[in-house]
Formats: structure tokens, C-alpha cells, sequence
């Protein structure tokens, strides 16, 4: 099925007696290639999403921890199969770009100059995006219809870390970022590519989950560069030069339990480090730990993972049950 | 809307749809604004919603439990669900339509395998006829196209009005793996992928397109780390999926999906080629081997895997289709000419599994309900293999009388005895007694003895048992089907897609009886539209190809209704095809008669 011949409607923008605009999908979607690379542990997925970009077989997509694979596998929309490596990153964009080492002549992408401009709040879009990995082999990813909520900068983490994001972003009201949807292109009612989705990242003090797209057109003029010559894209660094903001780990607080021995063991205080936050705040030797930043915790194992997944600089709220009575206490961060 | 109160429309819908005026409410121009002004798209696709909320289920156990979503597909109340909604709460259900009434419901046919589920509402009053939605056609579906969900998320709605999203499509032909269940049900083949929300509660509430046909059911989203809610992607089974295994539903029994006893891997190259070939399994009495390359199933190009899981769910246990694959050749050597077979899916999960899991409650059989008295205006028999035996007898009821006004069935209940000739001019003789069926075509005699030890053989040889299959065809004929083990209605079939019917395509859908006996299963062939018997196929056993006659050309006014050119074949295999000259039968102990 690769009728994609489409009209589709901007009911809630376009004014009544104005006439709807008709979104050919096909084009754009032949151009989105399933990318396989590194991943697959802790709730990473090991796949997502580029757009093909020139006439040599480049493919744009987002920076994350897919490309640390070498090569990457590039899957096409008729089932075709390239290796592919980095080529380099474009760190103020957040976007990378590869290229298919196997023979990729007769790989007609957009031209960077085709990226339509940023679309301001309220233009509805289209994104796609293998999430779930619904797709595979000569499959299409999958597309929803979504609308700019908001254009701007955005502050986000992942896990503990902070993440640069290009500013700005496009925020989505759709729930697009799922698992693998990372890179997928995002078009505008034209059938231009505006926009990738992000990778899967919190709000930095919300910490809920954001839909958003990193947008092409800034970055269209740093991607012809790179296609025309490969060596003026940064070099990928070795490491992600992401600000840790302090994990929260008991021992940090001065805080040691009970030795972790049975699945379920009950989260208490064996010690408190003298002069440590948590001597500072009051907690003593046999307080039970019952809640951890409002999540109750009913062993060792969850309290270390309550305070692992607490939110970053901020003071970590615990509640204790010392003797009949509940106490609550918050450790401030050093 | 405008100033229309909301309630009146509603039931100026019930009112035009009830009165039979339009039995799916379809709508009165597009609702995507394609061809039309926005403004006139809000108000055809606020419309047409009034037309459809009141086809729109809660569904329920009558005991509380289970919850989730159905929609109402013919007058008589029947409606479709997910199997997972009403698994586990029993066979007699509670349904709330937007009219705040709620209506006694039973469960008519189980598909656990494919997640559907059959039910039927008690009418309140004799006479009574239910709005209902018409089925679309899933395979036309396009990315992108509006896609209309209704249901009642998190059983909200107190009052039963149903809850309304609306997307996109977001893709087609979508494979989703079974659940992480031992024997894995819930498989969704070939589904549709939707961004309008689907949540808990939605499961078993219908995919509407763009103009109000049913071309789906909702029942899966994907969650994963997320929290149990919407993320934009749903999965509904596609109504042409549904369509397949309808027959079998509404003759009330538990469906079984389908193998060919054989499983693909992709290759270096992208082909896929057979990587286990199960001895005596469809695939292999097809001559399928291992290392050989599957081109095409069912009539669709196989490129993957996943395509090839996609494509075979979507049809039931002993439906045929065809399948071409191309012989394995080494290296160097020229590449071998594909081969287009048909192939008899074989059952996928098996009767005991499937009794199993349909359950109430689980693991339990026979049901705790099985003696509960069934709600006013509703039926319901347990019995192994059946959702509910209520339903099986009442279609064999109806298929029995269809052939009956065809003049199949007399009282006679002596000996048949038919002549013909070959299309070779060899001369065709059978006899058919209680004591042994024989045959004499040319110089071949076969002999069949059915007394209680005798076992139905290959007679003649290489027929695949052409004479047990008249033996069967006269219990049918002399209203002895109660010498069968199990007789009953199987289903329906499809001369336009079953690639060894489709001879009989001018008799349109199919009944299918089917008759076990000592190991044998014989299905009879009718017509829908003319009830006349259009075929008789026996296999001897699971592992066998039928035998199949073919009744063709126009009935000469024989016995039975029978037609004269009568086609026999063994699997793909033409036998002998025969012009039958008379038909005689002599009722018992009376010797000789002419009918």
C-alpha cells in the first residue's frame, strides 16, 4: 500500500471559505529511511528515523546514542538495505548526518534548500516516525497529524543530565516522541520537511515528557556545506558534553540503610554521616524511609531508585516513620 | 451544531436509521473538507456522528467486569467487540447504547486468536430493529486518510454516550505481535495504525472512515514505557480481517487461526526462503521444501517476514488460498520456475487451547454459566468448540432449509444407486447402501464396507476417499446426519478467493456444513443465494487432501437437485469428471424404486 495520495484538511486554521490545501505524502515519506544502530538497553531504543538529503545517499537525522553504533543500517521505504557511518554532527542544530557506505548513487533526497521555514505556532503538521518500530523491511513509518503548539527555546534533561536542545524547538500537540520516532521528519502542509523529531527527552523542571522537533531550515545552509564536502562537519565528539547536575544517591545525603539482602528489605536508616544533609535535617538511626519526593517506597531497592530518579537540584522531600509517628524531612543538596 | 438540540437529532437518527431507511448511516458528503469548505466539514462530520452514537456499545459483563467498547452491525442486534472484553465474565453481557438503556446481550462467536468477539443484544420488544453501521472495506484505506474512533474511554460515560476522537491513519497493513501469552493470542494481522486517541475502554469500539463505514475495531495501543494512555498510536483489526471469519462467528463457534505448517526466515538478499517445512503439514503436501522461496500468499507479494505473519493471520483454520513459491536451485544453477498452489490452512492454536482460553472462568471448563438461565429474547449452549451451540444450530437450521426448498433432502432413506459416464466414455456406477458403498468407473471397482468396524479408506485409490464422500453425501440426503459423529454449520466460503472453488463462482458466497466421523471430515458446499448444493469435499484424515466432487451446470431436474457434470478431484488434482444420467433411490427395504 504506497497510495499516499492525500488531501487533507486544516480544519481549524484555514478560514471556511478558503480552499484546503492537498498534502501528498508520498514523496515525503519515500524519503524517510529506518535507521538501526546502538541501543537497546535501558529502555533505549536501538532504532529511529533520517531524511534522505542530496543525490549521494546522505541522511540527516538527530544526535543520540543510535549513531554510536558504526555502521548503522538505513533501511529504505521499498525494503532496500544500506550500511551507513557518520559523517559528522552539526552540534549547534543537534542534527547528524550519515552517509551509506554501500553504493548509494541514485539516492535522491531533498535538497537542504527545499527545508521550509520555521512554521509558526498553530500550522498544522505532518510527523512520522517509526515509534514502537511498527515499521520494518518496505514498510512505511508511521504518520500523525499533529499542529505547532509553540516555537521557542526549551529546556529538557534526560535521566539526571541536562540537554542543550538548538533554540528554538518546535513543540508538537501530539504524542509524537514515543520510543523511535527520534528523526523522524515533520512536514508542513506543502509536503516540505520542516522538522525532525527530538529524541526522547523530560522538561527540565516539569520533568513530563515533551513532543517536539528540532527544525531543518537553520541548519539547511551547515547541511550543504557538509554535502558538498564532508570534512566541514564537527567531528562527533567522544562524548556528550552533557552538565551533571548531581545524581542523588543516599550517600551523597550521608544517608546508609539496612544491607539490601532480601528483595523487600525495609528501608532503614542504619547510619547518618555526621555533618551530612541528613544529620543537618534530623534523620537518626532506625527511621523507617516510607516515601521518597511523594513516592512511597516499601524497600531498600526502591528508595535507592526513588532518589535516583528524584528531580535535579532541587531538595529531595522524605517522609520516616519513626516510632508511631510520621515525620517529614528534606534534604537539601550540597 | 446549531441551535438543533443535540438529543432530538439523536434520535431523528435512531428514527431514519431503525426504519430501515439506511442500515449504515452514511454520510451526506465528506467530512475532511477535501472537496468542501471547512465550515461544511465540521457540520457533515457532526452529523454523522449523530447517525453513529446510536450504533456505539458499552460492553459489560451482566455480572460486572470486563468493559469496553462494541458497535452494532445488523438489525437483529448483533455487534462486534474484542474477544479480551468479554473474556472471562461469562456468556451473558450488559450493553449501554446512547440511548441510556442498557440491553441484555450473549456472546455468539469467540475469535480469541484475532482478539474479535460476536454478540448479539436482546431487542426490547418483539420486532424491534437496531440502528446499525455497514462494513467498509479496510484494504482501501490509505495513510492519511480521517479516521473516526467511538467508544467509551475509562467507561466514562455513565449515560453510554459514546466518546468521540478523530485522526489520521497512520498506517496501513501493521503487524503486531501476540500477547506474551503461552500459546499468544490477540495476534493483529494487517491492522490499521490510528493517531486519534484510543484508551483503556475503547477496546472493541469501531473505526469509522470518512463516510461512517466500519473498517475497523479498536483494541490495541501501543504503551509501552509510557503510562497506560494514549500515545498516539492505536491499532484496529481491519474489518476485511473480520469479514474473513464472520461465518464462522455467527454460527457461534470458537475460530481458530491458521498455519501452513511451515515458518520463513529472510535471506542475504532480501528473499524469503522456508526454513521449516513440517512433514504432512499444508506446505508440504503442496510440495513446498526447505530452502525453497515464498514469492507470493494469498495473492500478495511476501518481501518480509513480518508481511508474511501479516498476510496468514488474517484468515481462519481451513480456509484455502494460494501460494507460489519458487523451488530451491544451487548456486550456478538457472532459477526454478515459481509454482502457484493452493494450500488449506491448517489450525493454528487447536480446539483444546481454544476452549481453554474462551473459558468462564479461565481454565475452567465446562463454564460455571452453562446452566445460568439466559436473559429474555437470548439463547445460549455450551458445548466444546463453540462459543455458544445456540447459534451453530440455528445457522445449520437455516442452511438445512435452504437446501430443502432446493429439493435436496427426501425421506428416502434406502439405497442410492447413480450411473453416468466419464468425460473419457467410461462408464460410472455407485451404489450406495448402509452396509458398504461401492463404485465401478471403466475397469476401476472401489469398495467401501461401512459396517462399525470398517474404516473409511482411499476407494478408489486415488480419489482421497470419493466413496466415503457419497456415503456422506446419502446421510445427508436421507436425513441421517445423525450417523455423523458431529454435524453442524462451519462457516462460509468464498468461490472468488478460494482458489480450488472457483468453478462455483456463479453461485456466489458459500455455507459450508461440516460433518466428522471416525476420523473424516466432509464439508458440504451451498449456495446462499440458491441454496443448491454446489459441492461435497472429504478428507480422511487432518493430514490427507480432500476429495472433492463439484457439482456444475444447470440442475436437470434429478433427485436432490443434484447437477449432472459432476467434477472429481484429490486435492488439486483433477480424478474424473462425469456426466451423471440417473439418480435412483429405494426406500429402505423397499428394493428398486424410481424416486
Amino acid at each position: 500500500m504506497k497510495r499516499f495520495l492525500l488531501a487533507i484538511v486544516l480544519l481549524a486554521f484555514t478560514a471556511a471559505s478558503e480552499a484546503p490545501a492537498a498534502v501528498d505524502l508520498e514523496r515525503p515519506l519515500s524519503r524517510a529511511v529506518k535507521i538501526y544502530g546502538a541501543g537497546g538497553l535501558k529502555g533505549l531504543p536501538a532504532y529511529g528515523v533520517g531524511l534522505l538529503i542530496g543525490d549521494g545517499g546522505h541522511v540527516v537525522t538527530v544526535r543520540s546514542h543510535i549513531l554510536d553504533a558504526d555502521p548503522v543500517l538505513v533501511v529504505l521505504d521499498d525494503g532496500r538495505r544500506f550500511d551507513a557511518s557518520l559523517v559528522g554532527t552539526l552540534d549547534r542544530h543537534g542534527l547528524a548526518v550519515l552517509a551509506v557506505t554501500t553504493d548509494g548513487v541514485g539516492l535522491t533526497g531533498y535538497d537542504p534548500a527545499e527545508f521550509a521555514a520555521l512554521p509558526p505556532a498553530g500550522t498544522p503538521l505532518w510527523a512520522s516516525g517509526n515509534m514502537y518500530r511498527i515499521a520494518a523491511g518496505d514498510e512505511a513509518v508511521s504518520v500523525q497529524r499533529v499542529t505547532a503548539s509553540y516555537v521557542g527555546p526549551l529546556q529538557a534533561r534526560r535521566g539526571r543530565y541536562d540537554v542543550t536542545l538548538p533554540d528554538p524547538v518546535i513543540v508538537l500537540d501530539g504524542v509524537t516522541n514515543n520510543p523511535g520516532a527520534a528523526g523522524g521528519p515533520v512536514f508542513n502542509p506543502a509536503g516540505r520537511p520542516v522538522a525532525l523529531i527530538g529524541r526522547e527527552l523530560r522538561h527540565a523542571t516539569t520533568g513530563v515528557w515533551v513532543n517536539y522537533a528540532v527544525p531543518l531550515r537553520q541548519a539547511a545552509y551547515d547541511l550543504e556545506r557538509v554535502l558538498d564536502d564532508p570534512s566541514a562537519a564537527a567531528l562527533p565528539p567522544a562524548d556528550e558534553p552533557e552538565a551533571d547536575t548531581g545524581t542523588a544517591t543516599l550517600e551523597a545525603f550521608g544517608l546508609s540503610l539496612l544491607p539490601d539482602v532480601v528483595r523487600r528489605t525495609p528501608a532503614f536508616v542504619a547510619s547518618v554521616t555526621a555533618g551530612s544533609p541528613a544529620a543537618v535535617a534530623g534523620l537518626r538511626h532506625d527511621d523507617l524511609i516510607v516515601s521518597v519526593g511523594g513516592r512511597t517506597t516499601g524497600s531498600v531497592r526502591e528508595v535507592r531508585q526513588a532518589f535516583a530518579t528524584a528531580p535535579p537540584r532541587e531538595p529531595v522531600v522524605i517522609a520516616v516513620r519513626r516510632g508511631a509517628r510520621l515525620v517529614t524531612f528534606s534534604l537539601e543538596r550540597r | 451544531m446549531n441551535a438543533t438540540p443535540a438529543r432530538t437529532a439523536m434520535r431523528f437518527a435512531v428514527t431514519v436509521v431503525a426504519a430501515g431507511a439506511c442500515g449504515a448511516a452514511s454520510a451526506a458528503g465528506p467530512i475532511d473538507g477535501t472537496s468542501i469548505g471547512v465550515g461544511d466539514a465540521e457540520e457533515n462530520r457532526i452529523a454523522l456522528i449523530e447517525r453513529l452514537s446510536p450504533t456505539v456499545l458499552t460492553v459489560m459483563g451482566a455480572a460486572g467486569g470486563g468493559g469496553g467498547s462494541g458497535v452494532l452491525i445488523d438489525a437483529d442486534g448483533h455487534a462486534l467487540t474484542n474477544f479480551h472484553v468479554v473474556q472471562g465474565v461469562g456468556p451473558f453481557l450488559k450493553c449501554g447504547r446512547d440511548d441510556g438503556e442498557l440491553y441484555d446481550a450473549v456472546v455468539v462467536g469467540l475469535d480469541p486468536g484475532g482478539d474479535v468477539a460476536l454478540i448479539k443484544l436482546a431487542p426490547p420488544a418483539e420486532g424491534f430493529r437496531f440502528p446499525f453501521v455497514g462494513f467498509g472495506d479496510s484494504d482501501g484505506v490509505r495513510v492519511g486518510d480521517p479516521a473516526l474512533v467511538m467508544g467509551n474511554p475509562f467507561l466514562f460515560a455513565e449515560d453510554f454516550t459514546p466518546s468521540v476522537s478523530f485522526g489520521i491513519v497512520s498506517g496501513v497493513h501493521r503487524y503486531q505481535y501476540p500477547d506474551g501469552s503461552d500459546v499468544g493470542l490477540l495476534e493483529y494481522a494487517d491492522c490499521l495504525q490510528v493517531d486519534a486517541a484510543v484508551n483503556p475502554g475503547n477496546s472493541g469500539g469501531p473505526l469509522f472512515d470518512a463516510d461512517g463505514r466500519l473498517v475497523g475495531i479498536n483494541g490495541r495501543v501501543s504503551f509501552e514505557k509510557r503510562v497506560r494512555i494514549n500515545s498516539g498510536v492505536g491499532y484496529a483489526i481491519s474489518i476485511n480481517q473480520i469479514k474473513k471469519f464472520m461465518g464462522q462467528l455467527r454460527g457461534g463457534r470458537l475460530v481458530d487461526h491458521a498455519t501452513i505448517g511451515a515458518t520463513v526466515r529472510t535471506e542475504r538478499g532480501g528473499e524469503i526462503v522456508f526454513d521449516r517445512v513440517r512433514g504432512g503439514m499444508p506446505a508440504d503436501r503442496r510440495g513446498v521444501r526447505e530452502g525453497d522461496t515464498l514469492v507470493s500468499f494469498a495473492g500478495r507479494p511476501i518481501r518480509s517476514v513480518n508481511q508474511f505473519q501479516n498476510v496468514l493471520g488474517i484468515f481462519a483454520a481451513g480456509q484455502r488460498v494460494s501460494l507460489t513459491f519458487r523451488p530451491f536451485t544451487r548456486a550456478g544453477e538457472p532459477p526454478a520456475k515459481p509454482r502457484t498452489v493452493a494450500v488449506r490452512l491448517a489450525a493454528r492454536y487447536g480446539e483444546k487451547v481454544l476452549n481453554e482460553v474462551a473459558a468462564n472462568p479461565p481454565g475452567q471448563s465446562p463454564p460455571a454459566a452453562e446452566d445460568a438461565e439466559p436473559p429474555a429474547g437470548l439463547s445460549f449452549r455450551f458445548r466444546p468448540g463453540f462459543a455458544n451451540y445456540f447459534a451453530n444450530e440455528q445457522e445449520t437450521g437455516r442452511v438445512l432449509a435452504l437446501l430443502e426448498a432446493a429439493g435436496f433432502r427426501t425421506d428416502r432413506t434406502g439405497p442410492w444407486r447413480i450411473t453416468g459416464r466419464s468425460r473419457r466414455g467410461e462408464s460410472f456406477a455407485a451404489t450406495l447402501a448402509d452396509t458398504a458403498a461401492g463404485c465401478e468407473l471403466g475397469a476401476v471397482v472401489g469398495l467401501q464396507p461401512l459396517g462399525p468396524s470398517a474404516e473409511p479408506v482411499d476407494e478408489p485409490p486415488g480419489t482421497g476417499g470419493l466413496l466415503t464422500a457419497l456415503h456422506h453425501l446419502r446421510l445427508l440426503g436421507t436425513r441421517q446426519t445423525d450417523s455423523f459423529a458431529t454435524f453442524g454449520y462451519f462457516g462460509t466460503a468464498d468461490p472468488d478467493t478460494d482458489p480450488l472453488l472457483g468453478r462455483l463462482s456463479a453461485d456466489g458466497p458459500l455455507d459450508v456444513l461440516v460433518a466428522e466421523n471416525r476420523g473424516t471430515e466432509t464439508r458440504f458446499y451451498v449456495s446462499r443465494r440458491t441454496g443448491r448444493l454446489a459441492a461435497v469435499e472429504t478428507t480422511l484424515d487432518d493430514r490427507a487432501d480432500p476429495c472433492r466432487i463439484e457439482f456444475l451446470g444447470p440442475s436437470t431436474g434429478r433427485p436432490y437437485g443434484l447437477a449432472d457434470a459432476w467434477r472429481v478431484s484429490y486435492g488439486p488434482d483433477l480424478y474424473a469428471e462425469l456426466k451423471i444420467e440417473d439418480i435412483r433411490t429405494a426406500d429402505a427395504g423397499a428394493g428398486e424404486g424410481s424416486p
